[in-house]
């Protein structure tokens, strides 16, 4: 699994360059959002167009033209591929990577390092953990819950266990925050590989294909309970983008803002664990997105997050719907793992921000 | 069978589903498979694939394939075969086996072995079902 090891190179260091706010010419977002908006609208266009199924972009628009307009489909089999199958994985992707860049945004902010992600914090070790209890260990009365079920009341019990073991006096420690979420990680991982070593050999190739990620099972049952929790996580960070300038400038700055740091800071720690905990159980462990997007978006707009977050939001949804398109057509007609290609991309960049910050 | 028309047959077995990385329900290809349909007067809907395909298939070719009979394992003595088949029925619509509810159950027999004969007769009963049986 690409996502399971958590980011702490730099974690509590002075050194480390936080992502926070710095004095340089203010970049519009503006066009920036314009041209986002244009780019992910054109991927999703593209991705519901494109599959192993040929069909004319004249079929995908009569299909989705039907739907729309509630007449009965005139193509039962491209209005059930289009509808049933691409769609909700189209807008799947743009959720889970406008959820994961959110989430990616606002952990960098809680603890101040530019190499934080979401999974930094064990939320997908414990999902993992579920997803693979489920089939094998899960009794008769959970059965209903399903992997996606298992996997997100697991990763909320991580960030419940990883918080408890964060407090020091009350109060939530930037460092104890990410220790503990890199013991809670391992031990989960451990858990997961001996679960995996005891199971049938024919059900490890779909709980490897989930623990890499991937979007090919998300139906519209699964996008009902990802999508308010998703866009739960992010309006929350949207009304919260002052409090983030604060916080990721230090606790004394957010003070001085008027900022309730310690209640503020578990706020961010809830919705970047609902964020990471909503996506990864329903298409698994999808890695770099959180770590990569932010960044990227940093380059576009710079760090201010009233700027950085919507940005950061379009980027990570047009990124994750194209790499959703490249995972079902690079090898057609097998499916990659969408972690494979976020961490082809993801690793090149996660080194050169290393290598930048050992020349800083 | 010879002579008689031929049907398009699925062989899925929806208990085994973790052999496929999209969570659809493994279907058997290749040589014995094909050879065993070819034999009961009926072609694999998926003929001439091989036989790692149950791994690979997504979900637009399964919607997109033409079958007009299924012929479903049982994986499981718990298994419910009525169950079983009309989920995947009510899931691909499409497929001209559901309008007709036209399923045939099979187990062991569509693997390699002397057992092959029974699913050969099986499928071909319920391929050519106005034969002289």
């Amino acid at each position: 699994m690409t996502s399971t090891v958590p980011t702490t190179v730099g974690a509590g260091d002075p050194a480390a360059q936080p992502p926070a706010p710095r004095r340089r010419p203010r970049r519009p977002a503006l066009p920036a959002v314009i041209v986002l908006v244009a780019v992910l609208l054109a991927a999703m266009v593209a991705a519901t167009a494109i599959g192993s199924v040929p069909l004319s972009p004249g079929t995908v628009l009569g299909v989705l033209f039907d739907r729309l307009t509630r007449r009965p489909a005139a193509d039962p089999l491209a209005d059930q591929i289009i509808w049933d199958i691409r769609f909700p994985r189209v807008l799947a992707g743009a959720l889970a990577g406008a959820g994961l860049a959110a989430a990616g945004v606002c952990l960098q902010a809680l603890v101040r390092n530019p190499l934080a992600d979401p999974y930094l914090l064990g939320v997908s070790s414990g999902a993992s953990l579920g997803a693979v209890l489920m089939p094998v260990a899960a009794p008769a009365a959970l059965a209903g819950l399903g992997v996606t079920g298992a996997a997100f009341g697991t990763a909320c019990l991580t960030v419940v266990v990883v918080f408890l073991l964060a407090q020091r006096g009350g109060r939530m420690a930037d460092r104890r925050l990410i220790l503990a979420g890199v013991a809670v990680a391992y031990l989960a991982n451990a858990v997961t590989s001996f679960v995996q070593l005891s199971i049938a050999p024919g059900q490890l190739q779909g709980i490897m294909f989930w623990l890499m990620g991937s979007l090919a099972g998300v139906q519209w049952t699964a996008l009902a309970t990802m999508t308010p929790l998703v866009l739960s996580g992010i309006a929350v960070l949207l009304l919260s983008v002052r409090g983030l300038n604060g916080i990721a400038a230090g606790d004394d700055t957010a003070f001085g803002l008027g900022i309730n740091v310690h209640w503020f800071r578990i706020r961010l720690l809830l919705a970047g664990s609902l964020l990471t905990a909503a996506v990864v159980s329903a298409a698994g462990g999808i890695g770099f997105v959180g770590l990569v997007i932010p960044h990227v978006a940093r380059l576009l707009v710079g760090g201010d997050h009233r700027r950085l977050l919507p940005v950061a939001l379009l980027l990570g949804a047009a990124f994750m719907v194209l790499v959703d398109l490249g995972a079902r057509t690079l090898a057609a007609p097998s499916e990659l793992p969408i972690g494979i290609i976020t961490a082809v991309v993801g690793a090149p960049y996660f080194l050169y921000l290393l290598r930048r910050k050992e020349i800083g | 069978m010879k002579g008689l028309p031929t049907k398009n047959v699925l062989i899925a077995y929806p208990g085994m589903s973790m052999m496929n990385s999209n969570g659809l329900p493994a279907v058997m290809t290749g040589k014995l498979y094909d050879d065993i349909l070819a034999a009961a007067g009926a072609r694999n809907v998926f003929a001439g694939a091989d036989t790692e395909m149950t791994s690979k298939l997504n979900a637009e070719q399964f919607a997109a394939a033409d079958v007009q009979l299924l012929a479903i394992g049982l994986f499981t003595a718990d298994d419910d075969l009525k169950d079983l088949a009309g989920q995947l029925f009510s899931t691909y619509p499409r497929w001209p086996a559901a309008s007709g509810n036209q399923f045939v159950p099979v187990a062991d027999s569509v693997y390699f072995g002397p057992l092959n004969y029974l699913a050969v007769e099986k499928i071909a009963k319920a391929v050519h079902p106005d034969a002289d049986w």
